[in-house]
């Protein structure tokens, strides 16, 4: 029974099989990837600052790009799902260096002009600040996905 | 799904020991322990356990990882106290559940899990079956009702670290019910 933890090199390594999987097939149509939901994008910024993609991979068939750590966190703090974003709003505080919920505002507000932390969302960060930030994880090493 | 997780789930599901097995199937308890513990059996040997256990071997027409197998996955991760990796299975079904549809979905959820060692996580799988299956209109499976699937005392979702209040009107009855309270944009994946 496989009991290992999701890890940075498990999504490298899917990240490997998916443009392994691309270059064979020729058609990215004819793949059905459904860990990129379509749900997603309602909360991808698209009238504030516009979103920083940077490649992680590209040839002339297949281009990875993820979204800039701010962004992941503007959307982050837009989904608040209780239980569920926590983890990933804690790390990306400390990633992006912002401690307070001005700073998440702020943030949101750059972003999606005219949008606020919800209450819901309120209560999620106050709970994370009153519990500390964790600590900033080394810098990743370089990677090769193609 | 492993051999393993089929076997020690049916028989636990029928209520049955090891020993009991053996004496029903003419398996040896040795044999029974070990085929539960990962040996490979040969199929006729695992048909017969199950049949021992009131149970049968059918395919589901899907690959994602079923109920019985996520919580095998929770009660490793309870075993070796990682919060966050019980919570990442317990998603990872509910994605698996959303992405099917029809006779798919109601595969995943058919079989019992065996207990994963701590009471949360035994009422939070029912409630996510019988909710995803009440989704696409299918009846709650019996395994889903038990007693032993619902708490006396309510448990918010959480990864161990972080705990966000959830408001009651925002969880679904079948976690509701459960005494799990999770809000149900927890389950919406983004």
């Amino acid at each position: 029974m496989p009991t290992r933890r999701l890890e940075r090199e498990d999504l490298i390594a899917g990240l490997r099989e998916l443009v392994e999987r691309l270059k064979l097939s020729g058609d990215s149509a004819s793949i059905r990837i459904d860990w990129l939901n379509d749900n997603a994008t309602i909360f991808i910024p698209t009238l504030g600052k516009v979103p920083e993609w940077q490649p992680i991979y590209d040839d002339s068939h297949v281009s990875v790009w993820v979204l800039s750590a701010e962004a992941l966190l503007a959307m982050k703090l837009m989904a608040n799902r209780p239980g569920r974003d926590e983890d990933d709003i804690a790390a990306l505080m400390t990633i992006c260096g912002l401690a307070t919920i001005d700073d998440a505002d702020t943030l949101i507000d750059e972003y999606f002009p005219g949008d606020a932390l919800s209450d819901r969302g309120l209560r999620m960060l106050t709970g994370i600040l009153r519990q500390g930030l964790p600590e900033r994880s080394p810098e990743p090493a370089e990677f090769r996905i193609g | 799904m492993a051999q393993s997780v089929l076997i020690n789930n049916a028989r636990r599901a029928s209520g049955l020991t090891q020993q009991a097995l053996s004496a029903r199937t003419g398996v040896a308890e040795t044999a029974v322990s070990s085929i539960e513990n990962g040996r490979d059996a040969r199929l006729s040997t695992v048909e017969r356990l199950l049949a021992g256990s009131h149970h049968s071997l059918i395919a589901i027409p899907s690959t994602r990882a079923s109920a019985a197998e996520i919580a095998g996955h929770i009660r490793a991760a309870v075993k070796s106290k990682r919060p966050a990796e019980a919570a990442r299975s317990f998603i990872q079904l509910n994605d698996n559940l959303a992405a099917e549809h029809n006779e798919g979905r109601y595969g995943l959820g058919l079989t019992e899990p065996a207990p994963t060692g701590i009471k949360h996580w035994d009422a939070a799988l029912a409630g996510l079956v019988a909710y995803r299956l009440g989704e696409e209109g299918f009846p709650a499976p019996t395994w889903t009702t038990r007693a032993s699937r619902k708490l006396k005392k309510a448990w918010t979702f959480n990864t161990g670290t972080y705990l966000t209040p959830v408001n009651r009107s925002a969880v679904p009855a079948e976690f509701l019910e459960r005494g799990i309270l999770i809000d149900a944009d927890t389950l919406r994946s983004v």
